[in-house]
């Protein structure tokens, strides 16, 4: 068997492929679309975004991941009677590497998310030292974040303080249990009034539950691990998320010239660190709205520029119900029409670029009896290339055109 | 001022050790340094004093920035696990410390009360072995 053989074929095991299309489709789609309507709501915009992890899921269930997968081969052709060809047909079962590639995803989410619901906390606060304040230790600090969160109407979340020289600040957890953690680096950069804003952009990520969603999209985001389109919906869903609490932190007592110096300064500090990239990167599963990190490449967080020109402008619109709903209609049908390839590649790769008959190679793909029941309904009716034969057949020999 | 040792502000006469010569909290914190015996973050120090008394980890944090700025803390920026932050460490060991004290108030009540400070040096020379006996 040739190499590239393997390779395409490794690459085409169900749902692989699928996954990868299934996402970049949405997230592609969805782009062009809010672009093309203007639609720049951030809530909006995060949530369709979001929408490229959770309807990869959908391909789970249509090629439902297994560690094994049975490959016919077709093997010797005898020609003992030269009317009726016999063929030789072997049934070999092996380890199916996407399936196990799959699995392993879906336990590293579902682990990743139940560690964070648990034990993000006390986690993070092991890894970046964080002490707990009380009211009467820091009561200037307390007092602050205990305003901010009546303004904003949540309660108030515990207040914690680490010792880092860098200026930073971050949330972790949601509700009762959430905690704002400042730097002592950030308490002695910024004035007061830029503390505020910096808080309010704090509190802004408990009170529009970015804990909770980031915590699913981190989950989703490893689950599909292998899928770079996974990578680019978390950070522009993290990205959108900023700008969100960016405008409702801002939106309170309007303090967007503070916000906007805060994070001036907070930029300004150069990080000639190189924090151990191991508790950067633990730490990274839990906070989600470290306000310090705008100032590194390769971060979710928006940079500096394009942050300040968000936070004077004006996103979200009185017609963005009407937008959203044509955004929804037209992704939703082009999911619908696109469906059959989707989930089903290589008919389309045949079509288009091989033109092929049924004996290709590559012809091995089709809907599992199962996976077709689950999904069926929706995909089958929409299915637009016609259903491929029901065997798995992967040529490792020639067939000889019957006679 | 670190190559003369610690220089002192005042005396109080009625406080005990170290809290003589230093305020209180900073005498504690200190002291804790000392029993830490190596380069400590201002947590380690935090958690230490948290077990023996109700204290506030933003104080600790100020106390030993004061002592940092007295010359009786080094410190230097690390690359602690989640950053950079400060480590401290002594400059001197506690009797260092203790003698230079000692050293700068002398030299003050010498350079001011001269005689009176001669006189009642001799006289306690004279008594000491008197008392003794007694």
């Amino acid at each position: 068997m040739d190499l590239i053989g393997e390779v395409l074929r490794i690459v085409m095991t169900p749902p692989l492929l699928q996954v990868v299309l299934t996402s970049a489709v949405v997230l592609g789609v969805s782009y062009v679309l809010m672009r093309a309507l203007h639609l720049n709501n951030p809530r909006v915009k995060s949530l369709f975004f979001f929408l490229a992890l959770v309807t990869p899921l959908v391909m789970y269930l249509i090629f439902t991941p297994s560690v094994w997968f049975t490959r016919i081969m077709v093997g010797h052709v005898f020609a003992q009677f030269p009317e009726v060809p016999q063929i030789e047909i072997e049934r070999v079962v092996e380890v199916n590497y996407i399936g196990v590639l799959c699995i392993v995803g879906l336990v590293f989410g579902a682990v990743t998310f139940l560690i964070s619901n648990i034990f993000s906390i006390s986690i993070v606060k092991r890894l970046q030292g964080v002490v707990e304040v009380g009211a009467d230790e820091e009561p200037r600090l307390s007092n602050l974040v205990d305003k901010v969160a009546n303004r904003m109407r949540i309660e108030t979340p515990r207040v914690g303080l680490t010792e880092h020289l860098q200026p930073n600040a971050f949330t972790v957890g949601r509700g009762k249990n959430a905690m704002v953690v400042f730097t002592m680096g950030i308490l002695d950069t910024l004035n007061p009034m830029e503390l505020e804003a910096v808080t309010a952009h704090e509190l802004a990520h408990i009170k529009n539950g970015d804990f909770s969603l980031m915590a699913v999209v981190t989950s989703l985001k490893l689950v599909f691990f292998y899928n770079p389109f996974a990578y680019l919906a978390t950070s522009m869903i993290s990205r959108e998320r900023e700008y969100l609490a960016d405008e409702v932190g801002a939106k309170l007592r309007s303090r967007k010239r503070q916000l906007k110096s805060a994070l001036v300064k907070i930029s300004r500090v150069k990080a000639e660190s190189r924090p151990n990239m191991l508790t950067t990167w633990t730490t990274s599963l839990f906070v989600y709205s470290q306000i310090g990190s705008l100032k590194s490449a390769f971060t979710a967080h928006p940079n500096l520029d394009t942050r300040l020109s968000h936070i004077g402008g004006k996103t979200a619109s009185r017609g963005d119900a009407a937008k959203t709903f044509a955004v929804a209609v037209l992704l939703g049908s082009t999911l619908i029409l696109a469906g059959g390839y989707l989930s089903q590649p290589v008919r389309l790769m045949d079509q288009v670029l091989f033109r092929v008959d049924e004996t290709f190679g590559l012809r091995f793909m089709m809907f599992p009896d199962g996976g077709m029941r689950v999904a069926g309904a929706a995909l089958g009716v929409a299915r637009v290339a016609p259903p491929v034969e029901d065997i798995i057949v992967f040529s490792g020999g020639h067939i000889p055109p019957p006679p | 001022m670190s190559k003369d040792g610690y220089a002192p502000s005042g005396y109080r006469p009625d406080e005990k050790d170290l809290e003589a010569i230093l305020g209180p909290l900073e005498a504690d914190v200190l002291v804790s340094v000392y029993e830490i015996g190596k380069p400590v973050r201002v947590r380690e120090v935090y958690e230490r004093m948290k077990g023996e008394r109700k204290i506030a980890y933003t104080t600790v944090m100020s106390t030993m920035n004061t002592l940092h700025e007295k010359g009786i803390l080094d410190r230097k920026v690390t690359e602690g696990r989640g950053g950079l932050l400060y480590i401290y460490w002594p400059k001197m060991s506690r009797p260092e410390i203790e003698r230079s004290a000692v050293k700068h108030i002398m030299d003050s009540l010498v350079k001011n009360f001269g005689e009176a400070v001669t006189s009642y040096l001799v006289e306690m020379k004279t008594t000491e072995p008197k008392e003794k006996k007694e």
